[in-house]
């Protein structure tokens, strides 16, 4: 495969993973039992 | 975990677990169903961790990232935890900066953290090859990625778990519910009907 193939490939994975991303989020939507307890958590001063 | 130790223990106070004797606190993650794999290590891990807070952090865990905006600071402070390593410092760094949007600059250091999910996809999806360590999936994520290479991390840890599986993977599926494939099934040479 030449460079260009790969680096367009590696571009469409990325894009890809991007997309996914994008759409899913992070992961963590689900993770905690009270979402604004944890935001409150990390955010305080 | 934490919740449940939280029901446990009756509080989740880095004070009063930090005067807590290792028996005493082992003894808590090991009652059924025990909290970990390895039970006794992770208690003292969660010791030290809140030893570490009160000492250096006034008891408090945001101080951790409260007076720094860089996020290698707080890589290197979260790798300074005993037990903790590359995976969970930039793991957690990466929450804090792109879920949580603490307001935490150079994000161009917050690295993927590897794992056997990311391994996994990485090598066969051809990123990296087969005999790649983990530092040259963390290099591959960097160059990929430049500007942020965490964010590669959530995506191919999913597709990891759940199409891109070790022994079957299900780069195409097929039940009665309908059909489903892998994310990267165009672009993984390894994928398989």
């Amino acid at each position: 495969m030449q460079t260009s193939e790969i680096l367009e490939r590696e571009k469409r994975i990325i894009d890809r993973l991007s997309e996914y991303k994008r759409k899913y989020g992070m992961g963590l939507e689900n993770a905690f039992t009270n979402v604004q307890e944890a935001e409150a958590f990390v955010k305080t001063d | 975990m934490p919740l449940e130790l939280k029901r446990r223990l009756g509080h989740l106070d880095v004070y009063k677990i930090s005067k807590m004797g290792d028996k005493e606190l082992g003894d808590v993650f090991k009652k059924p169903p025990a909290l970990h794999r390895y039970v006794n290590k992770m208690a003292h891990w969660i010791k030290s961790a809140c030893i570490k807070l009160v000492t250096e952090y006034s008891g408090r865990a945001e101080n951790i990232w409260s007076d720094t905006k860089q996020a290698s600071e707080i890589i290197r402070r979260f790798d300074d935890f005993e037990g903790i390593s590359q995976k969970k410092s930039t793991m957690a760094t990466n929450f804090l900066a792109d879920y949580f949007k603490i307001p935490i600059t150079g994000w161009e250091n917050i690295d993927i953290s590897v794992d056997v999910m990311i391994r996994r996809v990485f090598k066969k999806v051809g990123l990296v090859t087969e005999d790649a360590s983990d530092d040259n999936i963390i290099r591959k994520a960097r160059e990929l990625k430049p500007s942020f290479p965490g964010d590669l991390d959530y995506p191919c840890w999913d597709i990891g778990r759940y199409w891109c599986l070790p022994e079957r993977p299900l780069c195409y599926y097929e039940d009665e519910k309908g059909k489903d494939y892998c994310p990267l099934v165009n672009e993984c040479p390894n994928a398989r009907k």
